[in-house]
């Protein structure tokens, strides 16, 4: 019995350091994939003669080559098992912060985003906060659309009637009529 | 001096329209400061055509008052929702947000309104005393050198904290260092990174940034938790105020923090934002192995709000006695001088000795009413943490939107934001600092700026700007601290698997 807790506690231990090792490869990779695209780009402008002897490249190269340094000392430090102090812990495991629903949430603002210079503030911001609330989790069909509403209401009180901040009307001509309509209500 | 404050004092109170004008930028700069990217700016830029026909001393009198309150407003939704109102109470929410996962919101707000209050009056009291003196030493003295070397010995500091360790907190700074590179270089204007789009050629606005990756990221790693059910909203709210006694264990943090603010705050173009950071790192730095920054230290919060306040007094010495913008908002303060014909400077204080004296006497009053009137916003605000998270979710979304789009009435800021939000969601879940990434934003520019100026200045022999003394000394403490830092890394034992 002991010797297969010690087994599968090795197994678990192997598992975990193999699974350290690939995190760590796959951040040295982003970390060094994206100084090499900004590396890249920045010959297209590095040849620029201008007042500053180094050039406009100069300060860039300086993040650059600190990007890269940091990732790569701290891509060995990981890979060579060096247990690094962790200040601050990680707020949440891998597996929650790549699973698909937790992702999901991104797309609702890209819709939203997507349809707002099309239809306006006025008439995608309801669809938004409906959209994100049920996604959240929220099925009770009052507080699905009461809490919306209120939200809305609020927002339309606050930002367009007392502070006058402009937002989008929508660049249809139905959706934009619509908008327009609501402000001079508001206004 | 006590007689010209007494002055200034009966100027502000005699006239109705001056005690509301008084009145309303104090609540005016509360509100706005809270409220996520609709901030005191976006206030000082609406109400900046209608100070035409005000008279100029309560024109300048109201726009301090706003600097006051307005620095202090974004605190509360920083420390209870992690999305500071303003870029100068960002170091706030490191403390101040997980002191309220734990329960201990009103401790952490109670410590922002008396230090906010204490910090502001400390330095309108200092900025009365000591006007023309320091006014005169900080712009000698403080050239571009010394502006770079006070921002290298910042990043080193701030590349410690927040991130779950070193390598990480540097891979932040320097992603924010390389985004603040993105428009155009700062002394030809060559487009960098810019894929010939206008709004790239202007850079990525900081504003968007903050959103994106504290406010929005924020409610992306919340709504996760509360997906897959490891939720922790805190449900109790403790209303024990911080005591005198916690006040008293951090006497030097405050006062290291009010100096530190006040010299920052008296630089020309830097002001309470980097006063907040800067504070916040030597808090970190001094704080001792017992403390835990980042995890909910009461301290941390004392000095960032402290020192973002400290700075408010000191921002208006440049401004009044030399005609240089300590900030933003005084930048502002400068149109309305403008407007009204007036220009400040030395003799300002022989020709409009009232405005000075006024403006003086509002802002130690501001300062004053900041302590009762925080009280009052803590008892409303505050429970505001009793609302379901789901329902805050879409509305903090959409408020950060509205302020994001105000900012430039652009659609692109509010992508700026969304994108920085999903970045700060995988960074912060990974262990890294978007509080770094925001740090090297926000001074990368600046930083480029003043090497670029120092190089010119010592022919490119960059061992000169070492025999400079106040260049030196910050130059190789942030090598100091960095080589500490690597050293402290490094000695950790290695892990059983390598054994």
């Amino acid at each position: 019995m002991a010797f297969n807790e010690k087994s599968e506690s090795l197994l678990d231990h192997n598992e975990s350091a193999a699974a350290e090792r690939r995190g760590a490869l796959i951040e040295l990779m982003v970390w060094l994939s994206l100084a090499g695209i900004a590396l890249i780009l920045s010959f297209e402008f590095a040849n620029t003669v201008g007042a500053f002897r180094y050039g406009p490249a100069f300060f860039p190269w300086i993040a650059i080559g600190l990007m890269v340094a940091g990732a790569l000392f701290q891509a060995f430090l990981r890979l060579t098992g060096h247990h690094s102090v962790s200040r601050d812990g990680r707020p949440m495991s891998a597996e929650g912060l790549f699973r698909p629903k937790a992702l999901g949430m991104f797309s609702i603002p890209i819709f939203y985003l997507l349809l707002l210079p099309k239809v306006g503030f006025f008439v995608s911001t309801p669809l938004f906060l409906i959209a994100y609330l049920a996604y959240l989790g929220e099925r009770r069909p009052t507080h699905l659309i009461g809490v919306p509403l209120f939200i809305y209401a609020l927002l339309l009180l606050v930002f367009v009637k007392l502070f006058f901040v402009p937002v989008p009307t929508g660049q249809i001509e139905i959706f934009n009529a619509v908008s327009n309509a609501i402000i001079s209500v508001l206004q | 001096m006590l007689e010209n404050f007494w002055l200034g004092t009966v100027n502000l109170f005699n006239d109705p329209l001056s005690i509301s004008l008084f009145i309303g930028g104090l609540l005016g700069g509360m509100v706005f400061g809270a409220v996520p990217g609709i901030n005191m700016l976006t206030l000082g830029a609406v109400i900046l055509p209608f100070t035409v026909t005000m008279d100029p001393t309560n024109a300048v009198m109201l726009y301090a008052t706003i600097y006051c309150s307005g620095v202090f407003g974004g605190a509360i939704t920083a420390i209870l929702f992690n999305i500071p109102g303003s870029p100068e109470n960002a170091p706030t929410a490191f403390d101040g947000y997980p002191m309220t996962q734990q329960g201990k919101a009103a401790k952490a707000i109670g410590a922002a309104i008396i230090c906010s209050s204490f910090g502001g009056l400390m330095s309108a009291l200092l900025m009365i005393a000591a006007t023309p003196l320091i006014a005169k030493w900080a712009v000698t003295v403080f050239g571009p050198p010394e502006i770079f070397a006070l921002i290298c010995f910042g990043l080193a500091v701030s590349a410690s904290v927040g991130a779950e360790n070193l390598w990480k907190g540097m891979l932040s700074v320097a992603a924010g260092l390389l985004i603040s590179t993105i428009g155009t270089d700062p002394i030809d204007g060559t487009p960098r990174y810019a894929f010939d789009t206008y709004y790239l050629l202007a850079g990525i606005h900081f504003i968007p940034m903050i959103l994106g990756l504290f406010a929005v990221s924020e409610v992306f790693m919340q709504g996760s938790k509360q997906l897959i059910g490891t939720d922790e909203r805190p449900k109790r709210i403790d209303f024990t105020f911080p005591s005198f006694a916690e006040f008293w264990a951090a006497k030097i943090t405050v006062a290291r923090s009010i100096v530190i603010g006040f010299f920052a705050g008296i630089l020309p173009g830097i002001g309470a934002t980097l006063a907040a950071f800067l504070s916040y790192n030597e808090a970190v730095r001094w704080g001792g192995r017992n403390k835990k920054f980042g995890k909910g230290e009461l301290e941390g919060v004392i000095a960032s709000e402290t020192a973002n306040n400290a700075a408010t007094g000191a921002a208006m010495i440049p401004l009044l006695a030399l005609g240089l913008p300590g900030g933003a908002l005084t930048a502002m303060i400068l149109g309305v001088f403008q407007i009204h014909g007036m220009e400040p400077g030395p003799l300002i204080f022989q020709t409009s000795s009232d405005l000075v004296w006024t403006v003086f006497a509002a802002m130690v009053f501001a300062n004053i009413a900041i302590f009762f009137l925080g009280y009052i916003q803590t008892k409303t605000v505050v429970h505001l943490l009793r609302i379901p998270f789901h329902f805050l979710a879409p509305a903090i979304l959409m408020i950060a939107s509205i302020g994001a789009y105000a900012l430039r009435n652009l659609v692109v800021d509010i992508w700026v934001m969304f994108a920085a939000g999903i970045a700060g969601y995988f960074l912060r879940g990974s262990g890294y600092s978007v509080a770094g990434i925001v740090l090297g934003l926000i001074l990368g520019t600046l930083a480029e700026s003043s090497y670029i100026k120092s190089m010119q200045m010592v022919q490119y022999q960059f061992f000169d700007l070492l025999a400079r003394p106040v260049t030196g000394v910050l130059l190789v403490l942030a090598l100091l601290t960095i080589g500490f830092n690597i050293y402290n890394e490094l000695r950790n034992p290695k892990s059983a698997q390598s054994a």
